[in-house]
């Protein structure tokens, strides 16, 4: 499988303050890949690395075989983007903008443009600017679609949408990009809509990357346990992140299994009645990441 | 791609375009209109005298509009690139930034000069209906600093607004008001007779500048 995305020891600071070293990541061709993380752990500065818009203090990354920031314009007809807060030319309307990027991209492909406008109650007429933060999400969406490119980046799209838009922004992605087999890197720190969007995620935190894992191995292996003892156990002898104890109940997470966990709890004679629990996405997220 | 570039340019500023040809139209009507009234009034020999004699330029109203309207298109066309940080959706378009930025640029700069040109041929075609030929060369070299400012202005609104980081912007606004001031240092008729390389030159110099704005844009200077 082709490599569409790669990072290879990415460092970056702004002034003293360290966003991540030494990160490692690449995304292979077809794949939809979610960079999932809090604000502030560096999923935008990522992307303006990415765009050539940021220098990294060190490192560098690859896009399609091409150093970012020196893609040739070939290159980049293969790369769409969308940027946080779904700007766009706001001082155009839907025809004015629709015939202005039609010119650049080669394999363009008005229908998906136009069947997502008509989605939306706007006169053809109407300026970008005078629409609500949903429908320029949709335009926005409209002309990262229609640019049929082979790789699309996509930042923070949910930021600033109502659950309707965040929903029928969602669907529309993955069904286009799973039926035409592109490639999709997306960043959002709502993760609840990335469950059902992406294949892969990359988690980061602040100045490392957690995770890169698929979804579904992700989800089947990291769980949730609870038990009920008034004795804390002792943590340092146990594979668990976050854990947590609210009067006499403790909560834990931990990629290792059941019994393994309770052989732990029994060699501290910990009361050890523990409870599995799958976990979505979301709850998966703050699990790994911590509630702060 | 080029014509696409330039469609999007023309939509950010074509009302402000507009503006600026009814507005330097309405200055040199209203110009005319009290120079001739004035001739009317006190008779063209007096006119004369004070222009010849008393070294008195009678289109001054206009002094400053070239400079409005450089900054104005300049502010037209690229604050809207400048909110949200859109010149990076513009820089993604699959075309070099610096086609990018040359194509953005020289169409500012083309139609404010092709606007500076009709407004600055009229005016001294309507000097020249009513003073002599050397009056009118004079006047030509009074308003041509003028006009010069506009163009700088403008190249000098690029180099402020593509300037990533604030802190930077205001050096960069402070060395644009200083050397555009230079051109408005005199109000004599033909003071800048003698200044016309460095009139090109600072023109030149802001053309350079904006390219440093861009690329401290490029490698993502904040």
């Amino acid at each position: 499988m082709d490599t569409v995305i790669e990072c290879r020891n990415l460092t970056h600071y702004y002034g003293n303050r360290c966003i991540y070293e030494n990160l490692n990541f690449s995304i292979p061709q077809g794949r939809i890949v979610g960079l999932l993380g809090k604000n502030g752990t560096g999923k935008t500065t990522t992307i303006n690395i990415l765009n050539g818009y940021l220098q990294p203090r060190s490192g560098e990354c690859l896009m399609l075989g091409y150093r970012a920031g020196m893609l040739p314009p070939t290159v980049k007809q293969k790369i769409a983007l969308l940027m946080e807060g779904h700007v766009q030319y706001s001082f155009m309307n839907i025809g004015q903008i629709e015939k202005f990027y039609s010119a650049f991209y080669p394999k363009w492909d008005k229908a998906p443009f136009y069947e997502l406008m008509s989605k939306l109650k706007i006169a053809p007429s109407q300026r970008i600017s005078k629409m609500s933060c949903g429908q320029r999400s949709q335009v926005a969406l409209g002309i990262v679609l229609a640019q049929n490119s082979d790789l699309l980046i996509l930042d923070d799209f949910s930021m600033g949408l109502d659950p309707g838009y965040r929903r029928l922004f969602v669907d529309y992605l993955s069904e286009y990009a799973r039926s035409q087999n592109k490639t999709v890197f997306v960043t959002s720190h709502i993760i609840q809509d990335m469950e059902r969007l992406i294949d892969d995620c990359l988690i980061l935190d602040y100045g490392k990357l957690l995770l890169q894992q698929s979804v579904q191995q992700f989800l089947s292996e990291f769980k949730r346990y609870r038990l009920v003892s008034s004795q804390e156990p002792d943590w340092r002898d146990m594979p668990v992140v976050h854990p947590e104890k609210i009067r006499d109940k403790i909560e834990f997470y931990s990629t290792s299994d059941k019994k393994t966990l309770s052989a732990c709890l029994s060699r501290q004679n910990i009361n050890n009645q523990l409870v599995e629990e799958s976990l979505t996405l979301e709850e998966a997220f703050i699990g790994l990441t911590g509630k702060y | 791609m080029i014509k696409s570039l330039l469609y999007k340019e023309w939509i950010k500023t074509r009302w402000f375009l507009l503006a600026i040809a009814i507005a330097g139209a309405i200055i040199e009507i209203y110009m005319f209109l009290r120079v001739g009234r004035s001739i009317r009034l006190v008779g063209a020999e007096h006119i004369w005298d004070v222009v010849v004699n008393r070294d008195q330029f009678l289109f001054y109203h206009i002094k400053y509009f070239p400079l409005a309207a450089g900054i104005v298109l300049g502010l037209s066309q690229f604050i809207p690139e400048v909110i949200d940080k859109r010149i990076k959706l513009t820089f993604h378009l699959p075309l070099p930034e610096k086609t990018i930025t040359s194509v953005m640029t020289g169409y500012g700069f083309t139609v404010l000069l092709a606007l500076f040109l009709i407004q600055y041929v009229s005016l001294l075609a309507g000097i020249r209906s009513l003073f002599a030929f050397e009056i009118t060369v004079t006047a030509a070299l009074t308003l041509l600093p003028w006009f010069v400012a506009g163009i700088c202005a403008y190249l000098a609104c690029v180099f402020v607004c593509v300037e990533p980081s604030w802190r930077m912007r205001i050096p960069n606004f402070l060395i644009g008001v200083a050397i555009i001031r230079t051109l408005f240092i005199s109000g004599f008729p033909g003071a800048y007779i003698k200044m016309s390389l460095f009139m090109i030159a600072i023109t030149v110099m802001f053309t350079l500048f904006l390219w440093l704005s861009v690329y401290r844009l490029k490698i993502g200077r904040q």
